[in-house]
């Protein structure tokens, strides 16, 4: 197919252009917006990637739900292993008191911006405090097996 | 596009912070490309599922590849070249069957989008000219107008349409949207 000529087609791009296409920007973006959770979504999948983690399934409880100052648990299970997470929100922030099927085990709680990192006593029982309120998913870690990720959830 | 430094640029810099070790500047990095991305898999008419997925594929494989990739400023084409090619598999494999999500157009191209997304009067002007372009000349500048303009180059051969071998020249779309918009007195930018 012959190329039409355009007029201008090979100029060099100059203020003009450069405006037309920022406004090109804010019209694609109001008609057809990233989806809210994709940067969440693509996250939690490169968490996984570079772990080389498991990923642990929601059996009980909900990811997502206005919570409020209140008191909440989730599980998530992957293969043998089980975690039990029970979320304490105050205004600002969260206390996560957990457990875990594997005494002595490692868990990340991972916020966003702050990782904090704890070790399951011999009842596989943890805490942890002062977490930002937000998304937050967990790391798992044992002795001889991969590790385990679950899904995030919102506290 | 008001960002200080070209996008190629910001995305090299964070890539090289990751993968010497700063895990967060992943995250700025995803941040800053996924609009492209979006708009690059939604440009060749995928649904939001498909859109979706292959934008997560291509963000694992450039993990992944991390270690072996010689040039950070190549990234950003490496991760268009990435999201097209999946998001053709992943529509091949649909059978190409994109059925509307909850009355939003399913491609831009469908559908005259609601008044009550274009908010301004100059988005309505905008919006009707790019309708009067090739579906080809819409797709590319939808797509490179989420790269800044030193960007644009490097982009538009990336997606097929080299743009003059000298420097970044207008090309033949984005010279026609210009000299439409440009007659037109109820466009005023």
């Amino acid at each position: 197919m012959p190329e039409e000529f355009v007029p201008g087609a090979d100029q060099l791009l100059d203020a003009t252009d450069d405006r037309i296409l920022a406004r090109l920007a804010s019209l694609y973006s109001a008609i057809d917006p990233v989806p809210s959770d994709l940067l969440e979504r693509i996250d939690f999948s490169l968490a996984v990637a570079e772990l080389e983690a498991d990923i642990a399934e929601l059996t009980r409880g909900e990811l997502v739900g206005v919570r409020g100052e209140s008191t909440d648990s989730v599980t998530f299970t992957s293969g043998s292993l089980s975690l039990m997470v029970t979320t304490v929100v105050s205004a600002h922030h969260v206390r996560i008191d957990g457990w875990v099927t594997s005494a002595g085990a490692e868990v990340d709680a991972v916020a966003e911006g702050v990782t904090r990192t704890v070790v399951a006593d011999d009842a596989g029982r943890f805490s942890i405090d002062d977490l930002p309120r937000g998304h937050v998913h967990f790391v798992v870690r044992r002795e001889g097996y991969r590790p385990v990720i679950t899904p995030s959830i919102e506290v | 596009m008001n960002t200080t430094a070209p996008l190629g640029a910001q995305a090299a810099a964070a890539f090289t912070d990751y993968r010497d070790g700063d895990r967060d500047r992943l995250r700025d990095l995803v941040a800053l490309l996924t609009p492209l991305l979006w708009h690059t898999a939604r440009s060749q008419r995928a649904s939001q599922q498909v859109a979706e997925d292959a934008i997560q594929t291509a963000w694992v494989r450039l993990v992944d590849a991390s270690d072996s990739i010689t040039d950070p400023k190549g990234i950003v084409s490496w991760l268009v070249v990435t999201v097209k090619r999946e998001t053709w598999r992943l529509m091949r494999l649909a059978g190409r069957e994109t059925a509307p999500e909850g009355g939003m157009p399913e491609t831009v191209d469908d559908a005259t989008p609601e008044d009550a997304v274009l908010r301004t009067d100059e988005q309505r002007v905008l919006w009707r000219h790019v309708n009067e372009l090739s579906e080809r000349c819409r797709a590319l500048l939808r797509v490179i107008a989420f790269a800044a303009t030193p960007d644009y180059a490097s982009v538009a051969a990336t997606l097929g349409m080299p743009v003059g071998s000298i420097g970044p020249t207008r090309g033949r779309c984005l010279a026609k949207l210009r000299t439409a918009l440009l007659s037109d007195p109820s466009w005023e930018a």
